[in-house]
This record gives structure tokens, C-alpha cells and sequence, in this order.
């Protein structure tokens, strides 16, 4: 009986430790998306995107209604004290004809913007804007470029996420290479099988 | 103090035992006439054309046939429920680009819903339309069902008879009438014969 009271406070000891120390510390302040990442904040009052690919089958994109995670723009608590808060930014797309699903998420961190880009719940990588590097998922090459014209339509702030390097790799249906315009949102994308599908609104 | 806390332990496991077996009170059997309605074999391909030209295949990658029970709803004391037994045909389409998963049901649907002299179709787990028909399994094309029945009618250039067309009437967590979506599904003795989107774009069996 000794030894069952002893191991019940030896695990109280412990548990209570950990809870103090996951207390967020020192941590405090309200962290915001870097403004090197802010410009690529997409609007989310466009609520529908028209595609065509090359053998001129339409597509749509849509914010589905009614789903929390589709379009979000919150601070999250670090800690259990309200001391520190971090800024997220996320918009979801599901495609109407072929069911594609598409997440692109800026994350503020204490010392950077991560950004993630997610297709169809399969891929998903998150980029460093600090250490300009995929710290998760396949690492795909990402390049930003000021503008690029897609169907005669100039866009500006380019984010090329391109998993050429990768392309056995990733799923069938992500993309090898994606186009994201900082405010319009998704242009282009190119899958392994040649389909290159662009924004024509 | 251990032996009555496992003693009330079994006590509960023991009292919560259903010691009264369920009846089965009927069987319905789905007919030859009803399966032929679904005229796919798993393993099959099926071409089928964009309106701009575009050709792909449909894979049969599924084509079973399996009984099911319906327990009228219970929550509580559920034990010894009666039930009957219902069968289910199930074929599903897919292709690979355009990405379609078609989901054909004939008897009830993958959610375990009874639906007899229905045919079920469910698009990428999105868009769901019935075809309900008569016991000589003939369509029922009225407006209550907002069906049309054409004796003849030509799809893409080639006629095809005793066609069946259907409008969508709804559309999963899409509000705006704008958007891009199925409008109206064709069916005859071929099976799913076209898919016409709402920006008149079709996908064609081609023959």
C-alpha cells in the first residue's frame, strides 16, 4: 500500500513539474505575419477562382461555406498565462470538378512567417521566410518573383512552389509546379501528367 | 475493496448482455431486371469525351453486391431489435484526369440508408442525385421526380434511346448558383450516358 501512495506522488511531482514548465516562461507580446510575408496574405473576398487547362476543360475553385478552417485569421495563445499570441492567416480551396483541395496558411512565429501550402491533404510543406528553407514536408524549390502573366492577366507578388526535383516523390494529383499570386491567389498549377491548368478570372 | 469493485464490475458487464436474439422479418432481393440497370463489371473501361474533345477512361474499380441490415432507430434498450435485410449493388467509376469518382448504389447508399426502386449517384463525395423507378424498373420521369424521359435524343453527335435525364438539385456547402458544378446527368440502358456541367460543358460515353 506504502509503495502504491509513494509511485501516486512521485507521478503527482512529476506531472505538476511538467505543467510549470509549459507554462510559456518569459514569452510575451503579440507576434505578426513578417510584412516580407503579409503581401502574400491572399484576398479572401475573391470566394471563386475560374481554371481552364490546355485541352479547355473548366475548373473552379471555391471557398466552401460554412467550414471554420476555410477561410481563418486568428491569434493563437502560447502558454496558458495570455502573455503571448501568435497571428495565423489561412484560406482553403476546393476545386468543383475534380475535387482538388488547395490550403495556403501564413503562421507568425516568435522570430519568423512560416508559410504552408497544402494539396489535397496529401503534400503539404512548410516554407521559412527567416531561413529561406522547407523545414517540412518534400522540399520543394520556392522562388518569388514580382510578376507573372497567366492568360493575358498580369499578376503580381509570384510564389513558384516547384517539386521538379521531387516529382517521384509527391502525389499523383499535387501539382509539380504552383503559382500563387500574393493577392489573387492560386494562377497556375502543372501536374505530372502535362495538365496545366490557368486562371482565366 | 477490490473484489467488490470487480464483482460490480461484472455484475454490469453481465447485466448489460442481450440475451434476446434479433429476427429477421423479410428479405428484399434485389432483381435481374434492377442489376441490369447498372450494366458496368469491375475491371472494365469505359471511354467517355469532353464537349472540347478530350478523351479518358472510367475504371470499373468496384462492382459487389452485399446484403444489409435496417434496425429501425434505438438509442436505449436496443436489445432484440427486429430488422429486415435489404441488398446492395454498388459499382464506383473512376478516372484519373478529370478526377471523377462516380459512386452508382441501387437498394440504399454507403451510408447505410435504405432506398428501394432507387438508383444513386454520388460525385467526388459531393453531388448526390436519385433516379427513382417502378417495380418493372422503368424510370420515373414526372415532375415530382423532375425527370424527362426522351425516346430518342442526340449526344454529341450520336443518338442514343429510352434516355432518362435528371437536373441536380442541390449542391453541398456551394451557395452561390454561380459556380462551376454538374447540372444534369443522362442515363439509359448504357449506363451513365453524359454529365453536363453548368456552363454546358459536357463528359459523353464514347462509343
Amino acid at each position: 500500500m506504502k509503495h502504491i501512495q509513494l509511485t501516486i506522488k512521485l507521478i503527482s511531482v512529476f506531472t505538476l513539474s511538467i505543467l510549470l514548465n509549459s507554462c510559456g516562461g518569459d514569452l510575451e507580446g503579440i507576434f505578426y505575419i513578417s510584412d516580407e510575408a503579409r503581401k502574400y496574405q491572399i484576398d479572401t473576398t475573391i470566394t471563386k477562382m475560374q481554371f481552364v487547362d490546355n485541352y479547355g476543360i473548366s475548373e473552379e475553385f471555391y471557398i466552401d461555406q460554412n467550414i471554420w478552417y476555410t477561410t481563418h485569421h486568428y491569434f493563437s495563445e502560447w502558454g496558458t498565462d495570455g502573455e503571448a499570441w501568435g497571428e495565423t492567416f489561412g484560406v482553403a480551396y476546393n476545386s468543383t470538378v475534380n475535387g482538388f483541395f488547395f490550403m495556403f496558411v501564413l503562421r507568425a512565429d516568435v522570430e519568423n512567417t512560416d508559410l504552408e501550402i497544402e494539396w489535397n491533404q496529401r503534400d503539404m510543406l512548410v516554407y521559412n521566410f527567416s531561413t529561406k528553407c522547407v523545414e517540412s514536408g518534400i522540399d520543394a524549390t520556392i522562388k518569388f518573383y514580382d510578376t507573372l502573366t497567366v492568360r493575358g492577366i498580369k499578376y503580381q507578388d509570384i510564389i513558384e512552389v516547384d517539386y521538379s526535383e521531387k516529382i517521384n516523390e509527391i502525389d499523383n494529383d499535387t501539382p509539380v509546379k504552383t503559382y500563387i499570386s500574393g493577392n489573387k491567389g492560386l494562377i497556375k498549377f502543372e501536374r505530372k501528367d502535362k495538365i496545366i491548368l490557368e486562371r482565366i478570372e | 475493496m477490490n473484489k467488490i469493485l470487480l464483482t460490480l464490475i461484472l455484475f454490469l458487464i453481465v447485466s448489460s448482455c442481450c440475451r434476446e436474439d434479433s429476427i429477421e422479418t423479410a428479405r428484399y432481393e434485389l432483381t435481374a431486371d434492377e442489376l441490369a440497370l447498372l450494366p458496368y463489371s469491375k475491371g472494365q473501361k469505359i471511354n467517355f469525351v469532353h464537349s472540347n474533345g478530350y478523351s479518358f477512361d472510367f475504371n470499373v474499380i468496384e462492382d459487389k453486391i452485399e446484403w444489409k441490415e435496417y434496425h429501425d432507430f434505438c438509442e436505449w434498450n436496443c436489445c432484440g431489435n427486429d430488422y429486415f435485410s435489404y441488398q446492395v449493388k454498388t459499382t464506383i467509376l473512376e478516372s484519373t484526369y478529370p478526377k471523377f469518382h462516380f459512386v452508382f448504389s441501387l437498394g440504399g447508399t454507403r451510408f447505410n440508408d435504405y432506398y428501394p426502386q432507387v438508383l444513386n449517384l454520388e460525385i467526388n463525395n459531393r453531388y448526390f442525385i436519385q433516379f427513382p423507378y417502378d417495380t418493372l424498373t422503368n424510370f420515373i420521369c414526372d415532375s415530382i421526380t423532375q425527370t424527362t424521359y426522351y425516346d430518342s435524343i442526340s449526344l454529341n453527335n450520336q443518338m442514343y434511346y429510352e434516355v432518362c435525364m435528371r437536373n441536380f438539385d442541390s449542391y453541398n456547402f456551394i451557395n452561390d448558383s454561380s459556380v462551376l458544378v454538374p447540372m444534369s446527368v443522362y442515363f439509359n440502358n448504357l449506363g451513365l450516358i453524359q454529365l453536363k456541367m453548368s456552363n454546358y460543358e459536357t463528359y459523353t460515353i464514347n462509343n
